[in-house]
C-alpha cells in the first residue's frame, strides 16, 4: 500500500515537471531578411524566406514584453508585444512542493528538494505561457 | 493509523494541485502607452550639423521616469560662464527652481577610539550640529570634552558640500548643469496611470501651447568674462500620447499595432517613450526610451 501510494505521487510530480519546460519557442512571421533582437537590442534570430522563425525563449525569467524587429532596408528597431495567456499549472506546483515537505513520514522529502529547485527557476512569472505564433510590426512604421 | 499518514499526504498534495488554480498571479497587460516629446525650436537633433557660428549648445537627456539632465557645450574659443543662480528649470505649473542650489549638505563620520565610563561630548560635532562650519568647526572637529575618567577619544570627519553659483566651460568643452529635474506629466508612472484611467484607445497630438507636459530650460552664459549675459530658452513639451487598450486578454500586440497604425512616424520622434502598463509595473523591462538628446543652440 505504502509503495503504491509513493508510486502515484512520484508519477504526479513527473507529470507536473515534464509540463513545466523553462523555455518555450516561439514562431515570429515577418518579412524575409528581418532580424530579431531582444528589448536590450541583442540580436536573436533573422527571418528565413519562408516568412518566419522560431526562437527559444527562456521563461525562467520575467516576462519579455516585447521583441524588436529590424527590417533588411532599415535601420529602426521596432518593437513588436509578445501575446501571452494566462496559465495557472506552475503555481500548482508550488503547492505540491508544500505537499513534499509538509509530511516527511513518508518519505517524500527526498525528492521534495529537486522540486524545489527547480521550479525556483520560474521566477516571478510562471502563469503564462506565450503564445505560439508571433508577428512583428514593420509594416506599420514608415 | 499507519496507513493513514501516506493516504492524508496524498490528499494534501492532491488539493494543492487543485487548489492552487483559484488564485493565479496574472501578468495583467493592460496597454501601450505611447507620448513624445519636442522642443519649440526647430532645430535639428543631430550634433554634427550644429551651424559653427554657433555659440552655445544645450542638449536634453530624458530619462523613463521624465527626468531631465541639462549638458551645456561651449562652441566657442573662448571662455564661458553659466550663471546657476539665472538658470531655471520650470514646469507647466511656472513654479521655477534654479540649477543653483543654496543648501549647504553636511556629511559627518565620527569614530570613538578607546574606552570607560563617563560621557564624552564632541565640540566639533557640536559646532556642527549648530551650523558653525569653517575653520572654527574644523579646528573644533576632534576635540572632545567630558566628565570620565576614559582616555576614549572621538574624531569627527565633516565634509560640507556647497554648490557653485557659477561655473567654467573651457573652449569646445561640455558640462552638466548639475541638478536633475522631473517634468510633469511624462515617465512610466504618468502613463500607467493615463492607461488605467482610459477605457477606449486614446490618439491625440498636441502643440506647445495645449500639451499637458511642458518645460522651460533657461540657461543663462556669459562668453565676455561675465560683462554681459545672455539666455537660452529650452521649451520642451509633448506633441502626442496615444495608449491601445488591450481587448483581448493577452493580445499585447494588436494594442500595440493601433498605436502604430495611428502615428507611423512614432519612432523616428525625436523623443519617445513607449510603456507596457500591467499589473506588474515595477519593472526594467516593459518600456521602450528613445537615447537621442533634444537639442538647442544659439
Amino acid at each position: 500500500m505504502k509503495n503504491s501510494i509513493l508510486s502515484i505521487a512520484l508519477i504526479s510530480a513527473f507529470v507536473v515537471l515534464s509540463s513545466c519546460s523553462v523555455t518555450q519557442e516561439i514562431r515570429i512571421e515577418g518579412r524575409p531578411g528581418t532580424s530579431i533582437y531582444d528589448s536590450n537590442g541583442i540580436m536573436l534570430s533573422t527571418i528565413d524566406y519562408s516568412g518566419a522563425t522560431i526562437i527559444t525563449i527562456n521563461r525562467a525569467n520575467e516576462y519579455h514584453y516585447f521583441l524588436q524587429a529590424k527590417a533588411p532596408d532599415s535601420n529602426l528597431l521596432v518593437p513588436f508585444a509578445l501575446d501571452y495567456t494566462n496559465n495557472s499549472r506552475p503555481a500548482s506546483a508550488d503547492m505540491l512542493l508544500l505537499s513534499c515537505v509538509l509530511p516527511p513520514s513518508v518519505g517524500l522529502l527526498t525528492w521534495g528538494w529537486p522540486v524545489y529547485s527547480k521550479l525556483n527557476a520560474y521566477g516571478v512569472d510562471k502563469d503564462f505561457d506565450y503564445l505560439r505564433f508571433q508577428k512583428t510590426n514593420n509594416d506599420l512604421i514608415k | 493509523m499507519k496507513q493513514s499518514k501516506p493516504i492524508f499526504s496524498v490528499l494534501i498534495l492532491l488539493i494543492g494541485l487543485l487548489s492552487s488554480c483559484a488564485a493565479p498571479e496574472y501578468l495583467g497587460v493592460s496597454g501601450v502607452a505611447y507620448q513624445s516629446l519636442q522642443l519649440k525650436q526647430d532645430t535639428p537633433t543631430d550634433p554634427n550639423i550644429i551651424p559653427k557660428d554657433a555659440k552655445i549648445a544645450v542638449f536634453c537627456s530624458i530619462d523613463k521616469d521624465g527626468n531631465v539632465d541639462v549638458f551645456v557645450e561651449n562652441k566657442t574659443d573662448k571662455i564661458m560662464t553659466i550663471d546657476r543662480t539665472k538658470s531655471f528649470f520650470q514646469n507647466r505649473n511656472c513654479i521655477a527652481q534654479m540649477y543653483y542650489d543654496p543648501t549647504v549638505q553636511t556629511n559627518t563620520t565620527s569614530t570613538t577610539e578607546g574606552s570607560g565610563r563617563g560621557v564624552g561630548v564632541n565640540l566639533g560635532a557640536i559646532a556642527s550640529a549648530v551650523g558653525i562650519g569653517g575653520i572654527l568647526g574644523t579646528a573644533l572637529s576632534g576635540v572632545s570634552v567630558g566628565g570620565s575618567n576614559s582616555s576614549s577619544v572621538t574624531n569627527t570627519n565633516t565634509t560640507y558640500v556647497i554648490d557653485q553659483p557659477k561655473v567654467s566651460i573651457p573652449p569646445h568643452g561640455r558640462i552638466s548643469l548639475g541638478r536633475t529635474f522631473q517634468i510633469q506629466g511624462v515617465g512610466k508612472e504618468f502613463l500607467q496611470s493615463a492607461v488605467n484611467e482610459c477605457y477606449s484607445d486614446v490618439n491625440n497630438v498636441f502643440d506647445i501651447d495645449n500639451s499637458y507636459a511642458f518645460a522651460n530650460i533657461c540657461v543663462s552664459y556669459s562668453i565676455d568674462e561675465e560683462q554681459t549675459y545672455q539666455f537660452i530658452e529650452n521649451k520642451l513639451y509633448a506633441s502626442s500620447l496615444l495608449i491601445g487598450k488591450v481587448k483581448y486578454t493577452g493580445k499585447v500586440n494588436d494594442a500595440l499595432r493601433s498605436v502604430y497604425i495611428n502615428k507611423p512616424n512614432a519612432l523616428t520622434e525625436s523623443w519617445y517613450l513607449l510603456y507596457f502598463a500591467s499589473a506588474k509595473k515595477n519593472r526594467n523591462n516593459n518600456h521602450k526610451v528613445s537615447q537621442q538628446l533634444l537639442l538647442n543652440y544659439q
